[in-house]
């Protein structure tokens, strides 16, 4: 079962002056379980991308199939709605979608539409709640207007997770958050993904993408133009100066090294490892007496 | 010089009528010409203070005075809005007019100024912030880091001597991010304004004369960035970011002595290991 994208193209405002192809043949498996992180400049058609996952946005050419039906095909009508349900899509400042009286209410908009009962619905509440730790019991009844930043988050994406989708697609869900709401936040993200849930990330932070993600894509001018582990991916830092983008700092650390005579490994981004390598070339080096 | 004399900050917090404490005996002088970032939490109280600089807020306690002007003064609150100008977090919420050049002569026009006098503000801002190109453009048209830049403009229209950024790049990408650091310090080294820097991004306050650390109302840290980022253990117990090389220094510096451990930068990291 997977997430898929057949050479689809997307051109926004088609036959205007103002036409513009965000996307060109991207041709993308995601498989489930996955974690998947996508990063490129503002522009580079990241967003234009997710939005096809759940079929927000119509391909102008190509093919989008949620385990292997395609959404956008006529005859697939009938089960359209059920197979974008396995998609949850969080959008940028999710918080800004808030709008109910209570926590409860909020988080349980989309389940009570679904038209589930209300002790169904509670249920999904209380457990999409659980899954991000906010506590059922103190937050139902508060205004979501009244919480911290950091938890007004959480509550738009509860609201997502008590839709029980498959696959979760987040678009830059850190931005704005203070460090330490960022850290718990993608440490829960990463209990999701061991809890089963297929995550798939856009994000600006070439360190958290390190940390988290499984295989990256990197997206520009509306094409995939590099793919594979973060490792394959950041020991290819020309590739990625050139499209503008960042590799974690501490890998711009060991390419500096090796460029001054200094043999080391240059795919490496944890900070333990890289601690022992530059040790170990260290004492490699004092061994040679040179640099 | 701004001086923060002993400042506590009372606020009741709507849903439970609690009354919290935001600033809690706070000083801090910022001289002229400085480059000062404030990081923090959220909730540590950075914004309050900021906000404590042009009399948007007044103290519960203690003074707070822009050039020996307290702020409590009611009568000196349009001179000290003009001294002490603020960019915030989100540029949509910031411009107002429907071109890039009206948007700037905003504050001009509003302090009465003459139109040829409110035409060279304009276009000195604009130029300071690289944005005259675009003058004539409607600001939704432009990216986060340019409607910062922007924003920026409108303030130095006013000749401010001190320049409170709350969070300026929270919002941006790396592009605009990179963009309105690279104004705000142009801004401090060549046009002298004192920059006021409240941010989550160590990567910024770096690149600050002075780094001021709040927690819980209070400031709890406070030095050259060097002097803070390397407090390593420290950064890390209060969950803030730490620089990733200052952290890979002191693991290092743990295994081998002679390698030193206040090195915060990549090109400091690289003199020391290949000399």
């Amino acid at each position: 079962m997977s997430l898929e994208m057949k050479h689809v193209f997307y051109t926004y405002q088609e036959g205007s002056p103002t036409e513009s192809h965000a996307l060109q043949d991207i041709c993308l498996n995601i498989n489930e379980g996955e974690f998947l992180g996508i990063v490129g400049h503002t522009g580079s058609g990241k967003s234009t991308l997710i939005q096809h996952l759940n079929g927000l946005l119509k391909p102008t050419k190509g093919e989008v199939l949620i385990d292997g039906i395609n959404i956008n095909q006529k005859e697939a009508k009938a089960k359209r709605k059920e197979v974008r349900l396995k998609v949850g899509l969080v959008f940028q400042y999710p918080e800004y979608q808030l709008f109910e009286e209570t926590v409860e209410q909020d988080i349980g908009f989309g389940p009570r539409n679904l038209g589930l009962s209300d002790t169904e619905v509670q249920e999904r509440v209380k457990e999409a709640m659980a899954l991000l730790k906010l506590d059922y019991k103190t937050l139902r009844k508060q205004s979501p207007f009244d919480l911290s930043g950091g938890q007004k988050r959480k509550v738009a994406i509860a609201g997502v997770l008590a839709m029980k989708p498959k696959y979760l697609v987040l678009d830059e869900p850190t931005a704005g958050l203070d460090p330490r709401g960022r850290e718990e936040f993608l440490e829960q993200l990463a209990v999701l993904h061991r809890q089963g849930m297929t995550i798939i990330m856009v994000s600006h932070s070439m360190d958290d993408m390190a940390k988290y993600a499984q295989r990256m894509i990197v997206m520009d001018h509306g094409q995939i133009q590099l793919q594979g582990t973060p490792q394959d991916i950041f020991s290819q830092p020309e590739q990625l100066q050139q499209i503008g983008l960042d590799v974690p700092s501490l890998s711009r650390l060991l390419l500096r090294l090796k460029q001054r005579g200094l043999d080391v490994r240059t795919d490496l981004f944890d900070i333990e490892a890289v601690k022992t390598e530059i040790l170990r070339a260290m004492a490699a080096r004092e061994g040679k007496l040179t640099c | 010089m701004i001086r923060i004399h002993h400042v506590t900050h009372m606020f009741k917090k709507e849903s439970t009528k609690h009354e919290v404490k935001a600033l809690d005996d706070v000083s801090l002088d910022i001289l002229e010409g400085e480059h000062i970032a404030v990081l923090g939490h959220n909730g540590c109280g950075k914004s309050t203070l900021a906000k404590h600089l042009n009399a948007l807020l007044l103290p519960t306690a203690g003074t707070v005075e822009v050039d020996a002007v307290d702020t409590a003064n009611e009568a000196d609150l349009w001179t000290i809005r003009q001294m002490v100008g603020m960019v915030f977090q989100n540029p949509d919420n910031q411009l107002v007019a429907t071109t890039v050049e009206e948007d700037v002569a905003f504050g001009p026009e509003n302090m009465g100024m003459e139109p040829a006098q409110i035409r060279q503000r304009v276009d000195e801002a604009l130029a300071l912030v690289g944005m005259s190109a675009f003058k004539d453009k409607g600001p939704h048209l432009l990216s986060g880091g340019q409607k910062q830049r922007v924003a920026i403009a409108g303030i130095i229209a006013m000749r401010p001597k001190y320049i409170v950024f709350d969070e300026p790049t929270a919002m941006l990408d790396p592009t605009g991010r990179r963009e309105v650091m690279e104004t705000m310090q142009r801004l401090n080294r060549e046009e002298g304004i004192t920059v006021i820097n409240i941010t989550h991004f160590m990567e910024e306050a770096v690149l600050a004369d002075r780094v001021v650390v709040m927690e819980r109302g209070r400031i709890v840290l406070s030095g050259t960035p060097k002097e803070v980022f390397t407090k390593v253990d420290l950064l890390k117990q209060m969950q803030l970011d730490v620089p990733p090389v200052a952290e890979l220094a002191a693991l290092l510096h743990k295994e081998q002595k002679q390698i030193a451990a206040d090195i915060m930068t990549i090109e400091e990291m690289v003199t020391e290991l290949c000399p």
